[in-house]
């Protein structure tokens, strides 16, 4: 039976993947798809993450004709305008529900332009197959099927960083960024595949790499194993965002040890990083309250801000709500497990919830709690309570964010300005 | 103006019984359109003495939607209107939409006139989806007949159009009319026939014999009525067209279930005379 989600936080399975394609630099997505899915998808993710959108979509704009008679011939000759008029490394033909309903061959049409040698790829997934995070592995997915080389010669020092999903996280790019210039520090070289410009080589040599780190609780399951058993790129999984020192000291422990770097440079830059970021924080003093606090938002955030908040900085975590659904009991018990291992606090009320009125009743049993951090829809119940708010989860339609993020140690002190911002 | 759709499984005849008929019914006077409903575009051939017709959606593929009804609608036997809806080729597209596309589009153009006495809606094999169910969906056929014979599979398809006939009978007005038998010359196929129409909550409205006279009409390209107007083939097609004309029982049929529907067939049909014919 079908069930009605208020306020979804996303789009379809079209959104996802066109999150990851729209970030790597020189790739192109080309929908096969009704005319609305390309705004729509944007809508739903690009518009919702700090007002980026930078994308330029073509549309195969399936119409009744294309419906009745097959879409094909009308995908060939916007793959023709597509090729012509954008200058990319790869193109991949996204899938809309109506081309997946009337079942139109897109592999065939992508494979006749492969013959003549055009790099364009097909992901075979329409959009009712999903939401945007399962678009998000199908990305992956494909880019494992098509782009990524076998039999390439290990790289020492090559880490690939993923789990932190451009767009969906508005706040991908300082993520990726800060936890990069963390793992640079340690000697190593990062593929982000979103960052830097990087681009097709950085995906296709993703496989030389020594050691995949995923930044999340629960995504690129599937992924990883095939990093593993086609690539031999083992996987480590932080399940998590780490914000602030003590969760980013484990963080790099945790890369150190899978790498077997030198324990010398990991105190080092363990014990430089943290002195520079108490050095910081400790200006705050006791200026700072004491706060009740409700996080409502995807995991991987709400893992690393109420661990943050809680451990280093003392507040009380009284309610996390996930957003984002959780199908595989191990993955509830990840997440679980992290918003509950806390050093001092109590452990919150951790509830598992998309619809936005079931939140804010879910928020209604925390009457004590006075800081709310969630997205730009929370925004309306903390106003109507009277309780203080930071924006800074998944939809976020009233800032623009460039490349600022929460990650690592200089995102700790990020989290804290914002959260204690109370104009 | 009475809509008649036609469903029966592939291969029943319902394209024969339909264009045969309608000869009965000109025959009558009656004002006849019929609407084939199959990418095949087969359904007129015998009343236009040929399949020369260009359909709905090969003229808006090629033509664009500003189509003229005197490039769609053809003249057949007796001034019957004779349409093919047509469709995309075997293996892409939609065919279900493109029924819709196409009734749609004879609605837009004024095809349904009031001087039309009867529509006949010449279906596809089974319901197989939404787009196939059109005829019967939004008030436009309100009758429905099914072909059938006595022959397993044909009933098993009877049975499941049955279904959707059910379905938007409950939304709209559509009713089924009863069985036409389109004789296979199978055991006892009348008493099978009556009591499978019973269950159906429905009739046995006419009973075709098989005649060989039908398949020399069809090779060359005419309705019995034509090619031998004296056959007794011909008076079985006029006393059908008569029954069309009379019929007034419509029901919203109770298809059965699967068991129910074996048992029926075991009681009158061919599981039973199977052993007959053990050498």
């Amino acid at each position: 039976m079908s069930v009605v989600t208020e306020s979804a936080r996303g789009a379809c399975v079209l959104g996802g993947i066109n999150d990851v394609l729209s970030a790597i630099h020189r790739f192109a997505p080309i929908y096969h798809s009704g005319p609305g899915c390309c705004m729509q998808t944007c809508a739903g993710e690009h518009n919702n993450s700090g007002f980026l959108n930078s994308v330029s979509l073509p549309s195969s704009n399936m119409l009744e004709k294309e419906v009745v008679f097959g879409g094909e011939k009308k995908l060939r000759s916007t793959i023709e305008g597509a090729v012509e008029i954008i200058d990319a490394d790869a193109y991949f033909v996204l899938t809309g529900c109506t081309a997946g309903i009337i079942g139109d061959d897109v592999q065939s049409v992508v494979s006749d332009f492969r013959d003549k040698g055009v790099k364009i790829y097909a992901i075979d997934t329409p959009g009712f197959a999903g939401d945007s995070l399962f678009g998000y592995e199908a990305a992956f997915k494909a880019l494992l099927d098509n782009i990524v080389e076998a039999g390439l010669p290990k790289k020492k020092g090559l880490v690939n960083l993923f789990g932190i999903i451009p767009f969906h996280d508005p706040y991908w790019f300082g993520n990726l960024e800060e936890l990069t210039r963390i793992l640079e520090r340690l000697g190593l070289t990062v593929n982000t595949f979103f960052t830097r410009r990087q681009g097709l080589e950085n995906v296709r040599t993703s496989s030389a790499a020594e050691l995949n780190i995923i930044v999340n609780p629960y995504l690129l399951k599937k992924a990883s194993e095939i990093y593993e058993k086609k690539f031999g790129v083992p996987s480590l999984r932080i399940p998590g965002l780490p914000i602030g020192a003590t969760d980013t000291t484990i963080f790099i422990r945790k890369v150190g040890e899978a790498l077997n770097l030198d324990q010398e440079l990991i105190d080092q830059v363990i014990a430089d990083e943290e002195d520079r970021v108490y050095s910081i924080l400790e200006r705050t003093g006791q200026s700072l309250g004491y706060n009740r606090f409700a996080v409502v938002g995807d995991p991987n955030f709400a893992i690393g801000a109420t661990r943050f908040l809680a451990n280093d900085y003392s507040q009380s975590p009284e309610i996390v709500v996930i957003t984002e659904p959780q199908y595989r009991p191990e993955d509830r018990e990840r997440i679980v497990k992290q918003l509950t291992t806390l050093e001092y606090a109590r452990s919150p009320e951790v509830v598992f919830e998309s619809d936005y009125f079931k939140i804010t009743q879910a928020l209604d049993r925390h009457p004590e709690v006075d800081m709310l951090i969630g997205s730009s829809l929370e925004r309306e119940y903390a106003s109507a309570h009277d309780i203080h708010c930071a924006v800074a989860t998944f939809p976020i339609f009233d800032k623009t964010i460039l490349n600022k993020g929460y990650a690592g140690y200089n995102g700790g002190l990020s989290l804290v300005e914002d959260v204690f911002n109370f104009n | 103006m009475r809509q008649i759709a036609i469903y029966g499984k592939g291969g029943i005849g319902k394209s024969t019984t339909t264009q045969n008929l309608t000869a009965g019914l000109v025959e009558h006077g009656k004002k006849v359109m019929v609407v084939g409903c199959d990418p095949k575009a087969d359904s007129t051939r015998l009343l236009l003495g040929g399949l020369a017709q260009k359909t709905v959606l090969d003229t808006l593929r090629e033509e664009g939607e500003d189509v003229s009804l005197d490039h769609i609608v053809k003249e057949g036997f007796g001034g019957t209107r004779c349409v093919e809806s047509g469709g995309p080729e075997p293996g892409v597209g939609c065919a279900g939409r493109g029924i819709i596309t196409s009734i749609n589009m004879l609605e837009n153009q004024g095809a349904y006139t009031d001087d039309l006495d009867f529509v006949f809606y010449d279906v596809l094999g089974d319901v197989v989806c939404g787009g196939f169910a059109m005829p019967i969906r939004e008030g436009k056929a309100q009758e429905i007949y099914i072909v059938a014979s006595g022959e397993m599979m044909a009933l098993y398809a009877a049975n499941n159009i049955s279904k959707g006939i059910k379905k938007y009978a409950r939304s709209g007005g559509v009713r089924l009319g009863g069985i036409i038998c389109n004789s296979r010359n199978v055991d006892r196929e009348i008493p099978l026939l009556r009591a499978f129409a019973k269950e159906l909550n429905t009739q046995l409205l006419y009973f075709v014999p098989r005649d060989n006279i039908v398949q020399h009409a069809e090779i060359n390209k005419q309705t019995v009525i034509q090619y031998k107007p004296t056959s007794a083939q011909a008076q079985e097609y006029r006393n059908l067209a008569e029954a069309i004309i009379n019929n007034t029982s419509l029901t919203v049929p109770t298809p059965m279930t699967q068991e129910r529907l074996e048992e029926i067939l075991q009681e009158f049909g061919l599981m039973e005379s199977a052993n007959e014919y053990q050498i």
